[in-house]
C-alpha cells in the first residue's frame, strides 16, 4: 500500500536537492554581488555619467562629488552584478557535466544511461530555481527602487519649491565681498575634505542629507547647510559669512564724487544703525575679521570726530554687518570706493558692486554746487576749503553711474535711491541751512540748479528720497541723522528696525514747512518725476 | 572605497525582502499540496511497476 513512497520520496528528495542547489547558486551570486565583490558606483563614476548625460555648459558646475542615493543608481548596478554572477555560477555548474556528457568522455557516460539524463534534469531544475530566485530579487529591488525614487523625488521637489519660495520671500542671495559676485546660493565646503558642493538642493544625491565623496554627511538646502558648513563664493572661492545663502542679504552701495563724504557717511550711518539696532534689541556684529577691523577704525574716526582719510583709489571699503543673531539674522553689506572710480563708472572694473545693489546711496557734497560756492564767496572761501569740497559737478558722477547701470542691463527702475546731501552741519556753520524733508531737499537742490539730478533720480529709480545728513555722529532720529537713509533702504527690504517717525525734522515724511512749493507736474519742478519718466533721456545725460 | 552606510542599509532591506518572499514560496512548495500532486501524477507508474506492493 505504501510502496509508492519508495518512488515518490526519492523523487521529492532529488527535486528538493535540486532546488536547494539552485538557491545556493543564487545565494552565492547575491552574496558576491552585495558583499564580497560588489560593483560600487563611486561618486566620481556617477559624476562622469551625469556629466555625459547632460554636458556641463559654460558658467555651470559639474555635478557635486557625492554618493548618489541607492535607488537612483546603485540599485541598478547591484541587479546587474547579481545577474552577471548568476550567469557565471550557472555556467560553472554546467561546465563539468557538459564536458563529460558531450565531450571526449561522452561514450562512457551514455553507457551508464540514464545517469546523464538525471544529472542534466537535476541541473536544469537547479538553474531554473536559481534564476527564479534572481527574478524575485530583481523584482524586489526594481520595484522598491522605483517606488523610492517616486517618493524621494516628490519630497525633493516639495523641499526645493519651499526653499525657492523662502529664497524669493526673504531675498537670501549670497554676496561675496571680495569679487562682488552675487548668487542665489553659494557653494558649501565639506569640513572634512574641503571639497566644494555647488548645488545642495535636495535631489538624487540626497533629500535631507547628502554624503560627500569622503563619507562626511552634509545637510541639503542652503537654509540648513549655511549654518553647518562653510559657505564659499562660487566664483573666487572666498569664505562667506556663516548663514550666507540662508539669511536676508542686503547690499547698499554708496557712490559719489571725490571728497563728497562717502566714507564718512558710511561710518556715520553705521554708527546710527548700531544705535537703532540696540534700541530695537537687535545684536549687531561683524561676521568677518576684515569688516570688524574696518568698522572699528571707521567708527573710531567718527566717534572721535577726527577727519576721515581719503579712500585710496586702489582700495575699497566693503563691510558686512550682521543684524540679529543666528537664523533670523540679516546680513547688510555696505560698499564704498574712491570717487575717482565713479568718474569712469562705465568701465567694467571694481564697481561691480553697483550692479547688484538693492538700494543705492548717492552722496552729494553741497559745497560742490556752483551756486552754493558762489554764495559763500567762491571755491577759495574759507568755509569751502575747510569742508574739503568735492571739485566735480555732482550731476556728472550720478550720470556716470546711472549710465553704467543702464548699460549693464541693471533694472534700476526697480531699485531705490537715497540722495544724501552731506556735510549739513558744515553748511549750517557756513551760514546756509538745508531744509527738512525729502521734497524740500529736492526743491532746494532744484533751486540750486541741480534739477537734472533731481529729475533723473526720480525717473531712473522706482523711488528716490532726498536726505540731508551731518558729517558727524548723530543719535537716531535727530535732525540730519546720517542713519536715516540707510534705515529707509533697509526697512523697505524687510529688515526689522524701528521705523523713523514722522516727527524728526530733516527726514522724509516730516511735516512740510510753511511756504513749501507743491511739485510741478509740468516737468519743471522737483516733483515732476512721473512726468519726467516718460522722457527718453534725462537732461545732462552723457550717453 | 568604503561603502556608505545607506547603501548597506538599502541592500540589507532588499535582500531581506527577497529572502522573505523566497521563504514563503519554498515553504509552500515543500508543503502538503505539492506532495499530493506528485503522488497523483506518479501513481500509474508505481502501480505498473508493482511498487505499491513492495513492503505492503
Amino acid at each position: 500500500v505504501n510502496g509508492y513512497y519508495y518512488f515518490t520520496y526519492p523523487v521529492a528528495a532529488v527535486i528538493g536537492c535540486a532546488l536547494t542547489f539552485g538557491v545556493a547558486l543564487f545565494a552565492v551570486a547575491l552574496a558576491r554581488a552585495l558583499v564580497v565583490a560588489p560593483d560600487l558606483i563611486a561618486p566620481a563614476a556617477d559624476q562622469a555619467e551625469q556629466a555625459k548625460a547632460r554636458p556641463v555648459g559654460p558658467g555651470e558646475f559639474a555635478p557635486d562629488l557625492c554618493w548618489p542615493l541607492y535607488p537612483f543608481r546603485q540599485s541598478r548596478a547591484d541587479v546587474a552584478r547579481a545577474e552577471r554572477n548568476m550567469a557565471l555560477n550557472n555556467a560553472a555548474a554546467w561546465r563539468a557535466p557538459v564536458r563529460s556528457f558531450f565531450g571526449d568522455a561522452m561514450p562512457f557516460w551514455w553507457v551508464v544511461f540514464p545517469v546523464p539524463i538525471l544529472i542534466i534534469v537535476f541541473l536544469a531544475l537547479a538553474s531554473l530555481a536559481s534564476w527564479c530566485c534572481y527574478l524575485v530579487y530583481a523584482l524586489v529591488t526594481t520595484v522598491s527602487a522605483g517606488v523610492s525614487r517616486a517618493v524621494l523625488g516628490a519630497t525633493a521637489a516639495l523641499l526645493c519649491a519651499a526653499e525657492r519660495a523662502r529664497r524669493s520671500r526673504v531675498r537670501t542671495d549670497a554676496a561675496c565681498m571680495r569679487c562682488f559676485h552675487v548668487t542665489p546660493w553659494p557653494a558649501y565646503r565639506c569640513p572634512a575634505c574641503r571639497r566644494l558642493h555647488h548645488d545642495v538642493r535636495p535631489g538624487r544625491l540626497g533629500v535631507l542629507f547628502r554624503r560627500c565623496a569622503c563619507g562626511t554627511r552634509l545637510p541639503t538646502m542652503a537654509s540648513r547647510a549655511a549654518w553647518r558648513v562653510t559657505p564659499v563664493c562660487k566664483r573666487c572661492k572666498e569664505e562667506l559669512a556663516p548663514g550666507a545663502g540662508a539669511v536676508r542679504d542686503i547690499r547698499v552701495p554708496v557712490f559719489g564724487d571725490i571728497s563728497a563724504g562717502k566714507s564718512r557717511f558710511l561710518y556715520a550711518s553705521l554708527s546710527s544703525l548700531i544705535a537703532s539696532a540696540a534700541r530695537a534689541g537687535l545684536d549687531v556684529s561683524f561676521p568677518d575679521q576684515h569688516s570688524q577691523e574696518q568698522a572699528e577704525f571707521g567708527l573710531g574716526v567718527i566717534r572721535s570726530r577726527r577727519e576721515t582719510a581719503k579712500t585710496s583709489p586702489n582700495g575699497q571699503v566693503s563691510l558686512t554687518v550682521r543684524l540679529g543673531r543666528g537664523r533670523p539674522s540679516e546680513l547688510v553689506h555696505l560698499f564704498d570706493a574712491a570717487g575717482e572710480h565713479f568718474r569712469r563708472a562705465r568701465r567694467p572694473d571694481a564697481l561691480r558692486f553697483l550692479d547688484d545693489g538693492q538700494g543705492l546711496v548717492y552722496v552729494l557734497d553741497p559745497f560742490s554746487i556752483e551756486s552754493v560756492r558762489k554764495g559763500l564767496g567762491g571755491a577759495n572761501a574759507p568755509e569751502v576749503v575747510a569742508a574739503h569740497a568735492a571739485a566735480g559737478d555732482p550731476e556728472l558722477t550720478y550720470d556716470e553711474v546711472a549710465s553704467r547701470l543702464r548699460d549693464t542691463g541693471v533694472p534700476a527702475s526697480r531699485g531705490r535711491l537715497a540722495v544724501v546731501v552731506s556735510k549739513a552741519d558744515l553748511l549750517r556753520r557756513a551760514g546756509l541751512s538745508l531744509p527738512d524733508g525729502s521734497d524740500e531737499i529736492a526743491q532746494w537742490l532744484w533751486d540750486h540748479d541741480v534739477h537734472n539730478l533731481v529729475m533723473s533720480a526720480r525717473r531712473d529709480f522706482a523711488e528716490a528720497r532726498f536726505y540731508a545728513v551731518a558729517s558727524q555722529e548723530m543719535p537716531p532720529g535727530a535732525p540730519h541723522d546720517p542713519g536715516a537713509p540707510l534705515r529707509w533702504l533697509l526697512t523697505t527690504h524687510g529688515v526689522r528696525l524701528p521705523a523713523d517717525s514722522d516727527g524728526p525734522p530733516g527726514q522724509p515724511g516730516a511735516s512740510r514747512p510753511a511756504g513749501w512749493r507743491a511739485p510741478h507736474r509740468s516737468g519743471s519742478g522737483p516733483g515732476a518725476g512721473d512726468a519726467g519718466r516718460s522722457h527718453g533721456r534725462h537732461a545732462g545725460a552723457s550717453s | 572605497m568604503t561603502t556608505p552606510p545607506s547603501v548597506i542599509a538599502w541592500r540589507s532591506v532588499t535582500a531581506a525582502l527577497t529572502l522573505l518572499i523566497l521563504l514563503f514560496v519554498f515553504l509552500g512548495f515543500a508543503g502538503y499540496g505539492p506532495l499530493t500532486v506528485l503522488h497523483q501524477v506518479t501513481e500509474p507508474a508505481y502501480h505498473a511497476l508493482h511498487l505499491d506492493r513492495i513492503g505492503g
